[in-house]
């Protein structure tokens, strides 16, 4: 039972001749995980809507060594995400991960929000990764075969107090998954996203977090941070990952266990 | 390369210094998570219940060049279970990671309720869970008294879903997910975590002696069933720094079976809309 086990581990992380795309936000999440994908070995556009974010994130790739490609852009119609994707499997010789890492977090009474806010919300969240799945699935199918990765919320899961229109997107963003897991399988196109908890990308240090009664709540007892998934993108989007897809992996201290 | 950016994203995953205790290691998805942790730098004490595979994995594992013992050891008996513990803490020196992944699939299917006797009930609970808690209760202040440690238990599709004349697989591995989260609420504050790999189905040994109805590859939404080797990069994963932030979690290995559940695979709606 031994069969391919040598090549399972540890190159199995490696994705040195994979090119990635990866959407991007201003959260300060980007260039961590885009710096992680170039780490292993991926060559990585950057998709988004801030030149600021996506300089950010592909000045992450160049540091590793690796090729980059800067996508400045709303991105608003699957036109736009074909071009990308085509545009990228141009320039950096071809196309096998997509990342939607890009997201606009909203808190709001629900009372208080507004038709208008509700459609931003969903046509940035969930509208955008549907327009880069299929732009991306596309090329995939086509080509036998490709790995998706969305970075969403543990609010898909879980409901929060001001924040109904946000978690319908994320609880969206998780069927997507599911559902395009399933229908895309025997293409070889897998599909899967991971959860975050409570992250921050700057380090406050512990002593500060837990004067915050949710974080002396969380079983780990500290926030995430955007470098707690690197490792696991990596993993989801490697050969390594072969058997994996429709799930959605919880990274939130403890989170999900407790409540 | 500027591998303090991501803390060496793999780097992380190595496993050089850490000393993983794993039960049932010497035979199927046990043997190859014992073979991917001990290529990921790990010294390895195997517990299981016959000498014979343990010593395999175990020769095999030494010549590779790292570090492995057997401990031939009935884990469904809590005072055995202490003995190999101590054996392991002689020889290794610490616990850093504890793999329960003893579980029993022989005689665990294909009974209705009222044919399943209370030997057959005590063997499957006892050995699919209980085995899981002594080995976690045994380690567990070490791991806390030395402010970390991981605990990965195995538990499968069938903790997730109902099995027809299923009782103890299904149960059994149905506690292990509700054990995973205890331990986790219970240990995180001392630096300890806790989860759960959740495999779909795996050819191996076993599973050919096994009375329960075990799916096709063609029924899998992927077309194929695992490969064993395929659970070893996310063992190495989740016994390495890179997954301390996750704890309390099920992570689920099975070709896409528990994101479908009930529909068969392949089903499309719009194909009986066109008839």
């Amino acid at each position: 039972m031994t069969t391919g086990a040598k090549e399972l581990s540890p190159s199995a992380w490696d994705l040195t001749g994979n090119v990635a795309l990866i959407t991007v936000d201003e959260r300060g999440w980007a260039p961590i995980l885009a710096g992680a994908l170039a780490e292993a070995g991926a060559d990585v556009a950057v998709a988004g809507a801030s030149a600021y974010a996506v300089s950010a994130a592909s000045e992450a790739v160049r540091s590793s060594g690796k090729s980059t490609l800067e996508l400045v852009g709303g991105f608003e119609s699957v036109a736009e995400t074909r071009d990308a994707v085509a545009r990228t499997a141009d320039e950096l010789g071809g196309f096998h991960i997509l990342v939607n890492a890009s997201q606009e977090e909203f808190t709001a009474p629900f009372l208080e929000s507004t038709e208008e806010e509700w459609r931003r919300v969903h046509a940035v969240n969930v509208g955008a990764a549907l327009r880069w799945c299929q732009a991306a699935g596309r090329h995939m199918v086509d080509q036998g075969g490709g790995r998706i990765v969305s970075v969403i919320s543990g609010l898909a899961e879980r409901g929060l107090v001001n924040s109904v229109v946000y978690s319908a997107t994320q609880g969206a963003l998780q069927q997507v998954t599911r559902s395009l897991a399933l229908e895309w399988a025997r293409s070889g196109v897998r599909v899967n996203a991971i959860a975050t908890g409570w992250f921050e990308t700057e380090r406050t240090p512990l002593e500060e977090q837990q004067k915050e009664l949710l974080v002396r709540y969380l079983p780990l007892r500290r926030k995430g941070h955007p470098s707690d998934i690197a490792a696991l993108l990596v993993y989801l989007v490697s050969d390594g990952s072969g058997f994996v897809t429709g799930q959605t992996i919880f990274v939130d201290g403890g989170a999900m266990a407790h409540a | 390369m500027d591998s303090a950016r991501t803390g060496g994203v793999l780097g992380g995953l190595r496993l050089d210094g850490k000393a993983v205790v794993i039960t049932g290691g010497g035979t199927g998805l046990g043997r190859e998570m014992t073979l991917a942790l001990a290529r990921a730098g790990a010294d390895i004490a195997v517990a299981g219940r016959r000498p014979g595979p343990l010593n395999d994995v175990v020769s095999e594992v030494n010549a590779m060049g790292s570090h492995a013992i057997a401990v031939p050891t009935d884990v469904t008996d809590s005072a055995a279970v202490a003995s190999m513990f101590d054996k392991a803490l002689l020889e290794l020196g610490r616990v850093d990671v504890l793999v329960n992944n003893v579980g029993i699939v022989r005689g665990q299917g294909g009974t209705p309720i009222w044919d399943v006797t209370d030997e057959m009930w005590r063997v499957g609970i006892d050995t699919n869970l209980s085995a899981a808690f002594y080995c976690s209760r045994a380690i567990a202040r070490h791991m806390v008294e030395r402010g970390s440690g991981k605990i990965l238990n195995i538990s499968s599709g069938f903790g997730q879903r109902g099995a027809r004349d299923n009782y103890m697989y299904a149960c059994g591995k149905g506690g292990i997910v509700q054990l995973t989260r205890s331990l986790a609420v219970s240990l995180g504050r001392y630096g300890v975590t806790s989860n759960c790999i959740v495999p779909g189905f795996f050819p191996t040994e076993a599973t050919s002696q096994s009375s329960m109805a075990l799916p096709r590859g063609d029924l899998i939404p992927v077309g194929r069933t695992g490969r064993p080797a395929e659970i070893g990069p996310l063992a190495v994963w989740l016994a390495s720094s890179a997954s301390d932030y996750m704890t309390g979690e099920m992570f689920v290995i099975d070709g896409g079976g528990l994101a479908g559940g009930f529909a068969p695979t392949g089903y499309a709606p719009e194909k009986e809309m066109a008839q």
